[in-house]
């Protein structure tokens, strides 16, 4: 397995001052990853675990009032890790589409809405491309289009003129013109009912069929990881707390968090009652001492209260941060 | 047994275009389903379907073009005492985030619903039936009191939202898309709460969703929308488990299966909504893999079986 990118102990936390008082945020705290090439690599977890802040992190995308404490992220260029937080902004430019895309989570906010999808197309390949005129740009885009199986005629259109489904493939189809290694996705189909979702994931997945890239996949919808996704961390608090390939995670998931995630979700067909998590999302400004979930975790132990448990090996390949799965073999309940 | 509501042939034509080239679109197209007390009652179907367009005709934010709406046999199409109304209809909306002022107090929203309604006068009492809202969804006033939305999860603010439209004892709350915004952990939390509110205040929803597996766990009846029109309706067990209008079909295909060992399937086509407002005939026809010559030409009409009512001409004797 080749790591893409590697994230090693990082600890990016928001930094707020009102009214005299220093709060920290701790968004993303001692997160170790390795994401493999070739995959789609999904992370799962609430709103405010950190998730969209650890996409912030792997972009290298780090502005105040979010702030680097500790750690690094690696890129792998032609066989080279460089760490992405040395790089300037000049150089940040230019590995950005080519090497790295960002999906933002609302397509309506990626184009101007006043103007054409084409004048969008062109504004950005302008500033990424060098050398070529603007028809032969278009054209370009026309064809990448025609690829991914869409009209390119969208180009002619305004934004609001395009349903939502429609609107956030053309998005996820501009961020790949360029044939990056990597494309983060922040919540690409939220906000999308079921049909169009279906259309996104199935473009996501020829994407990825076709140019061998990495995705990462960040969404809180257990379904859309257990459709796509080939390998999965899941986020909380700020911490990773299991890791590993996505069929393992659902057949035994391990961490007590992760089976509330997979058994809460309502199937066709089952009517059972199904529970959601006791308790609520932790605060970081504030986070609990020891394993962030113990408070909400049925399974408490006096040890997690003080000690936050490491990343450990239950297998090879999967890996989970809990106190009482430590010695398991990745065969509990 | 009177039906709480009970909507018939509401229809809802929008006009699209400049002055001259005029396309007249059916948002809501002849809709007519009943919603019977503590019932939960789902309108499901694809963004675009109209579902919102018929919550909106009944809380009396958009007038309907034709059709009649009656809650308990009184007719309140045209209302004009929209207070009277809304003691008894509430709604609940999708985005939490948006639903609360960013810059105002969640408190300050209750305290205004209930003076605006005359709900309580005096403090001590304003106060008690506040809190007497608040757990009922399951919240505490140390939760809310104080706070701005932005301090809140998802989850807490849709709850609270819930709490507010709880005030002043509705018998019908509309609940469009409710749980779409909440964080997976807290989500089944929240329908549920919307099955013990139907189950102890008596109160019946009308749930506005896309997520069919939700709608499958708490509805007690169902009714799929597709372009303005109800092409299925029925009890949800029969309509989910055996679905019989194609569009339904693939709205059941399209679900992501919470088990990676079940992968789709067939590719999607993908059409956009204006084209298929305007399409003769039957509106499914340009997706449907079991379309027929007549599909293009008639629009079919309603056949029953038992309870489940389907609008195909594959059914048609």
């Amino acid at each position: 397995m080749n790591g893409l990118i590697k994230v090693e102990q990082l600890q990016a936390f928001y930094v707020l001052e009102a009214m005299g008082k220093k709060k920290t945020v701790k968004a993303v705290n001692n997160v170790s990853l390795n994401i493999p090439e070739n995959e789609i690599y999904g992370v799962a977890g609430e709103s405010g675990c950190g998730k969209t802040t650890l996409l912030k992190a792997l972009f290298a995308s780090i502005e105040p009032p979010l702030q680097l404490f500790e750690g690094k992220v690696s890129y792998r260029i032609n066989g080279k890790f460089i760490n992405a937080f040395t790089l300037n902004d000049q150089e940040k430019r230019e590995l950005r589409w080519t090497y790295i895309s960002y999906i933002p989570q609302g397509s309506m906010s990626v184009f101007n809405p006043v103007k054409k999808l084409k004048v969008t197309y062109l504004d950005f390949l302008e500033s990424h491309v060098r050398g070529k005129a603007g028809q032969d740009l278009l054209s370009l885009a026309r064809h990448h289009l025609e690829k991914l199986g869409l009209s390119p005629q969208v180009l002619e259109a305004f934004p609001h003129q395009l349903s939502g489904g429609m609107r956030q493939r053309v998005a996820i189809a501009l961020s790949t013109l360029l044939k990056p290694q990597i494309i983060l996705a922040d919540e690409p189909t939220t906000a999308l009912d079921v049909v169009a979702q279906r259309a996104v994931l199935q473009l996501m997945r020829d994407i990825q069929q076709e140019y061998k890239n990495t995705f990462v996949l960040v969404t809180h919808d257990m379904g859309i990881h257990a459709n796509i996704s080939t390998r999965m961390a899941i986020m909380y608090a700020g911490k990773i707390v299991e890791e590993g390939p996505t069929p393992e995670i659902f057949s035994q998931p391990l961490h007590p968090y992760t089976q509330f995630l997979i058994h809460s979700l309502p199937r066709i067909g089952d009517k059972t009652t199904r529970k959601s998590v006791p308790g609520a999302p932790p605060s970081l400004i504030n986070p609990p001492p020891g394993c962030p979930f113990h408070p909400r975790c049925p399974e408490v132990t006096n040890l997690c209260k003080d000690k936050m448990p490491a990343l450990n090996n239950s297998s090879e390949i999967h890996r989970v941060a809990c106190w009482l799965r430590r010695e398991s073999s990745g065969c509990h309940s | 047994m009177v039906a709480t509501l009970k909507a018939q042939n509401l229809t809802k034509v929008y006009s699209l275009g400049g002055l001259l080239s005029r396309n007249k679109i059916t948002a809501v197209d002849r809709v007519s389903f009943s919603v019977q007390p503590a019932e939960i009652f789902t309108l499901a179907g694809e963004s675009g379907c109209g579902k919102t367009t018929t919550a909106r005709m009944i809380l009396g934010f958009e007038f309907p073009t034709s059709g009649k709406l009656y809650y308990e046999d009184q007719d309140v199409v045209g209302l004009k005492d929209k207070k009277a109304w809304f003691r008894k209809v509430q709604a609940v909306f999708q985005n939490p985030f948006e639903t609360f002022n960013p810059l105002r107090k969640v408190e300050c929203y209750f305290y205004e619903t209930i003076q605006n309604f005359h709900l309580e006068k005096g403090g001590g009492r304003t106060q008690k039936l506040f809190e007497e809202k608040l757990e009922a969804v399951g919240l505490s006033l140390p939760d809310i009191a104080g706070k701005y939305p932005g301090e809140l999860s998802g989850g807490q603010l849709q709850r609270a939202s819930i709490a507010r439209s709880l005030l002043t004892n509705p018998s019908l709350l509309i609940a469009d898309e409710p749980v779409s915004m909440v964080d997976a952990s807290l989500r089944m939390s929240v329908v549920n709460l919307f099955r013990e509110m139907s189950d102890s205040l008596r109160v019946s929803v009308i749930y506005i969703t896309h997520d069919l597996a939700t709608a499958y766990y708490i509805s007690d009846r169902i009714a799929i929308m597709f372009r303005g029109n109800i092409v299925e309706s029925g009890p949800v067990n029969q309509v989910l488990e055996k679905p019989k209008h194609p569009y339904t079909k693939l709205l059941i295909e399209s679900i992501p299966q919470p088990d990676p060992r079940m992968q789709p399937k067939t590719p999607i086509q993908f059409l956009e909504e204006k084209e298929e407002y305007l399409r003769q005939g039957c509106k499914f026809s340009g997706r449907c893999p079991e379309v027929m010559e007549i599909c293009k030409q008639k629009v079919p009409e309603d056949i029953s079986f038992d309870d489940v009512v389907v609008k195909c001409h594959l059914y048609h004797k």
